[in-house]
């Protein structure tokens, strides 16, 4: 493998930060974020999270929420976080097969999420 | 023969979208400086209103929690405000010596604010007052008027 | 930048270029001397973990000069929000910019780990590398909820007091944990104290101290080596 001088990575961090000014620059520009309803509006019943959060709210509908906000949490989070170790015993292809499973289930929730509630960001 | 360059394409390039970025940043040096000096979210509002007039003669009353003082007397009601002229420190009214006092370097001025002693240059500042319909003052902060201003009536 | 006059002057990429009397500036003293050929490749990584960086960078400034005119608080952050988007010069502009960078962070953490995880980068010695990315991954999370929480909306307050309940599901500890992170949200609004100062001084910080061993574990390991 070819060692090259840090220069050349330099230079294409220098374009990096030059294409990520221009493209969020232009997307803060287009286009801005809600501010929400302000505390001296009429109720508004719906409450509302970062799009993120959205598989956790959608699994709040459904299931108490200890299993969807405690439970479901924890468990994805510790099987991340102990990825390495459980490589270890399942081998290389069955990991990315895991991780595969666990991002294919947060994006089904958050689409299920998305559909469920008029979703404002 | 032909002439080998210097400098590579990608480094020409690079040095100018420097002087790009360069200048991009000079240009934006305005807008910072103007969102940092903004104070649109710090207005205060030039006039104090007042619902009475004070009684005649009585001595300097302060209109809670503005250093705006009224007095009446025949020719009129008029407002001082409680600014030492030196530096801008909350001056306080002595009425048993019919003084003003600023306690930040020891100007003192007389009862009609004029400065007596200490480093303050001029008289404490007098402001416009009007008297509406119902009888209730407005005081205009932004006003300045002469020590011998009176009242105005409005509507 | 100095550059070594050679008979054909081009500078090709596939050659080793001796070091010898090229000046170093700061920047480039914070990188490593040399960096494999493979790494820079854009399909080898899509330079997500810079792009992570990037956007965490940007945050930060944008956020410190935001932080010159918004008031948190039950009654005054919508209001300066409010001001900030409309009245002050530029404010929505910084606004907007700060939202966009949280948003692409949340987005290139996310893509990275899995990139990590698609490259198998995390196997020995690397796994107290990986917790620490995780642990990343969990802060960028909060961040972007507590920025939620200080917009001072009716959103924020529903989801200020969903997240308190939450935490006070939690036995033993609930209530108190359900202090020191959210502090006492009204019910219309989320934006307290106690949320402002995580979001702007406590997650950061521990977000930048994990950052820089991050980064430096990177090459201590050998430096990116993807497959």
């Amino acid at each position: 493998m070819k060692r090259l001088p840090i220069r050349i990575l330099i230079e294409k961090e220098e374009l990096a930060i030059l294409l990520y000014m221009a493209l969020s620059l232009l997307l803060a520009l287009a286009i801005g974020p809600e501010v929400g309803t302000s505390g001296q509006a009429p109720l508004v019943g719906q409450a509302a999270a970062p799009w993120i959060f959205g598989p956790v709210q959608f699994l709040l509908f459904y299931f108490s929420p200890w299993i969807s906000a405690i439970f479901f949490p924890v468990i994805f989070i510790l099987t991340l976080a102990f990825l390495p170790w459980i490589n270890a015993f399942i081998g290389d292809r069955m990991t990315r097969v895991l991780i595969a499973i666990l991002s294919g289930t947060i994006l089904i929730l958050l689409i299920g999420f998305m559909f469920k509630e008029q979703v404002t960001l | 023969m032909k002439q080998s360059w210097y400098y590579t394409r990608r480094e020409i390039l690079l040095r100018l979208s420097w002087v790009g970025v360069i200048t991009a940043g000079a240009m934006a040096l305005g807008p910072l400086f103007q969102y940092l000096a903004s104070d649109e979210d710090q207005v205060q509002s030039p006039i104090v209103s007042v619902k009475k007039q004070p009684e005649m003669d009585n001595p300097w009353e302060n209109v809670p929690s503005t250093r705006v003082w009224l007095k009446r007397d025949q020719a009129g009601v008029m407002a001082l405000v409680a600014s030492c002229t030196h530096l801008g420190c909350e001056v306080r009214y002595h009425p048993e010596k019919k003084q003003w006092e600023c306690p930040c370097h020891g100007s003192i001025f007389d009862e009609e604010g004029r400065p007596i002693s200490g480093p303050a240059p001029r008289a404490l500042p007098r402001v416009a007052v009007e008297i509406k319909q119902d009888g209730s003052l407005l005081i205009q902060m932004n006003e300045q008027v002469r020590i011998d201003e009176r009242a105005k009536k409005r509507g | 930048m100095n550059v070594p006059k050679k008979e054909d002057n081009s500078l090709k990429q596939t050659e080793i270029i001796q070091n010898k009397g090229e000046r170093t500036t700061f920047i480039s003293h914070i990188h490593p001397r040399f960096v494999s050929e493979a790494a820079l490749k854009f399909v080898s990584t899509f330079c997500l973990g810079g792009l992570s960086a990037l956007s965490f960078l940007v945050l930060a400034i944008t956020g410190v000069l935001l932080m010159f005119h918004y008031q948190p608080g039950e009654n005054s952050a919508f209001s300066s929000l409010l001001n900030l988007s409309s009245v002050i010069p530029y404010g929505a502009i910084l606004r907007n910019w700060h939202y966009w960078s949280g948003q692409i962070m949340v987005i290139s953490v996310s893509m990275h780990m899995i990139r990590v995880v698609w490259t198998h980068s995390y196997k020995p010695p690397k796994q107290l590398n990986w917790l620490v990315g995780i642990g990343l991954l969990l802060l960028t999370l909060f961040m972007d909820f507590t920025g939620y929480l200080l917009r001072g909306s009716q959103e924020s307050g529903a989801a200020a007091n969903v997240a308190v309940h939450l935490s006070q599901l939690i036995p033993m500890m609930g209530q108190p944990i359900a202090q020191i992170f959210f502090g006492k949200p009204s019910p219309l609004s989320g934006s307290t104290l106690m949320v402002y100062v995580w979001h702007c001084v406590g997650l950061p910080v521990i977000a930048l101290g994990l950052q820089l061993y991050h980064f430096w574990r990177v090459r201590r390991d050998g430096g990116v080596r993807p497959l």
